[in-house]
């Protein structure tokens, strides 16, 4: 089956706001490793809500045009039916978790959508990510770059093809995102899943993504392979976005 | 078998708790909470239970003098006495909760809760597991407000509620709206 999600002249705007998206047509195919980056308020993180149905069955506002994962118009189905395709990482992990036992965390979506918890899955789950032996611990006692480990491990078990993940790195220091975006690419490599990361850091997307959406005011700017769309100095001062280090000059 | 010893000690807290509010003889009342005391002094960390004790004997206090002021009674002594038993009585529930919270792990505290709907048992999960991350924030937004000149200490404390208040407020309402949609991607219905 050939796995992608499309954007079929999709605009969104919210209650009582302007457009925050508007007329996107582009599609991600399965495998990639995708970077979408701008600036703040330019329409991110609305855009990884509408990979997996929580626009708009659960956020409100006004949505045009379709989104079609694997095929399947986001607007057909509740958001259940694709969190078994789609799983998403969110920006604060504090946010995120909320069971007193690691492995009660990882059984929830489990439990919730398959209607049953194996331990062999959640053991998986966190060896995939490195924190094999953390199954009683307490989420809440975790370091910041763990917290969002179990986060990841969570979507894992679910055994997802596409992994989103809004701005992970955002409240992790140096060293956590570096592993973080190590166990990414191990994922991405090896076990073919598809990575979409919003990120606002271009050195990491110029080292790690394959493809790169670049989005301003909620318009595509740029579409294309990360590092020829990276390499486009006079795009990234225009759109005040950091140029990466590795970049020609 | 860990559920069962806290939901044994919950059972006991709740009945425990009824009685002491309907017990109308004050040697009783005394005599409970002089036992409660010495078994917080046994069990938990004198530091703590002393800290408890002295938060407490402010308000036992005010009862006092309230009841002293605006009692019923005409006897002086009488009001007094009345008084004495109503901060006891509110001493020994206070002790009996703390001694509680102190020897029950959250953890253990909600298993006891698993026999209840689902529904209902992941929203005292979430509410549990939420106490230490919000005490922390409560913890940080005051440190951020004093650092800013904000005087948190004595008649400043009630003015300077809203400073505290609207940013946890804030930050609860976003992490609840979070928390929502994590719900909803994770399967979970009536999000």
């Amino acid at each position: 089956m050939d796995h992608t999600i499309r954007f079929e002249q999709v605009s969104f705007h919210y209650p009582d706001s302007q457009n925050v998206l508007s007329d996107l047509n582009f599609v991600i195919s399965g495998r990639t490793f995708l970077g979408i980056t701008g600036i703040n308020g330019s329409g991110k993180s609305t855009l990884t809500y509408l990979m997996n149905g929580l626009i708009p069955h659960t956020i409100p506002g006004a949505l045009m045009g379709r989104v079609l994962v694997d095929g399947i118009s986001t607007k057909t189905k509740d958001v259940a039916f694709f969190s078994h395709q789609v799983g998403m990482v969110f920006q604060n992990p504090d946010f995120s978790l909320f069971n007193l036992t690691v492995s009660e965390e990882i059984g929830f979506g489990l439990k919730n959508l398959t209607g049953y918890v194996h331990q062999k899955q959640i053991k998986k789950a966190l060896k995939q990510v490195g924190l094999s032996g953390f199954e009683l611990r307490d989420p809440q006692t975790l370091s910041f770059g763990e917290k969002q480990k179990v986060c990841l491990a969570s979507v894992l078990a679910l055994d997802v093809t596409y992994i989103v993940l809004d701005e992970p790195t955002a409240m992790l220091d140096y060293k956590s995102s570096v592993e973080l975006y190590r166990l990414l690419k191990k994922l991405n490599d090896k076990e073919g899943r598809t990575i979409i990361i919003v990120e606002h850091d271009t050195d990491f997307l110029w080292e790690y993504a394959k493809d790169l959406v670049i989005i301003n005011e909620g318009k595509i700017k740029a579409l294309g392979k990360a590092k020829n769309v990276l390499n486009n100095h006079h795009l990234l001062t225009s759109l005040g976005i950091k140029k990466p280090r590795g970049m020609q000059t | 078998m860990n559920r069962r010893r806290t939901q044994i000690k919950l059972l006991f807290l709740i009945l425990f708790s009824t009685l002491m509010v309907f017990f109308r003889n004050p040697d009783a009342v005394f005599g409970i909470t002089a036992i409660i005391t010495l078994i917080s002094l046994l069990k938990l960390n004198f530091l703590n239970v002393k800290n408890r004790l002295i938060s407490l004997f402010f308000v036992s206090l005010l009862i006092i003098i309230f009841q002293l002021l605006f009692g019923l009674t005409t006897s002086l002594y009488l009001r007094l006495f009345q008084g004495l038993t109503a901060a006891l009585r509110l001493l020994s529930l206070s002790l009996l909760v703390f001694l509680f919270t102190e020897t029950t792990s959250v953890t253990e505290i909600v298993s006891a809760f698993s026999f209840l709907p689902p529904k209902l048992n992941l929203m005292i999960t979430i509410s549990f597991s939420l106490i230490p991350v919000i005490l922390k924030e409560i913890s940080t937004i005051r440190v951020a407000q004093q650092s800013r000149g904000l005087p948190l200490k004595g008649i400043y404390m009630f003015r300077s509620i809203f400073p505290l208040l609207i940013p946890l407020l804030s930050r609860t309402l976003t992490r609840a709206e979070q928390i929502a949609i994590v719900l909803q991607t994770k399967g979970f219905k009536d999000a």
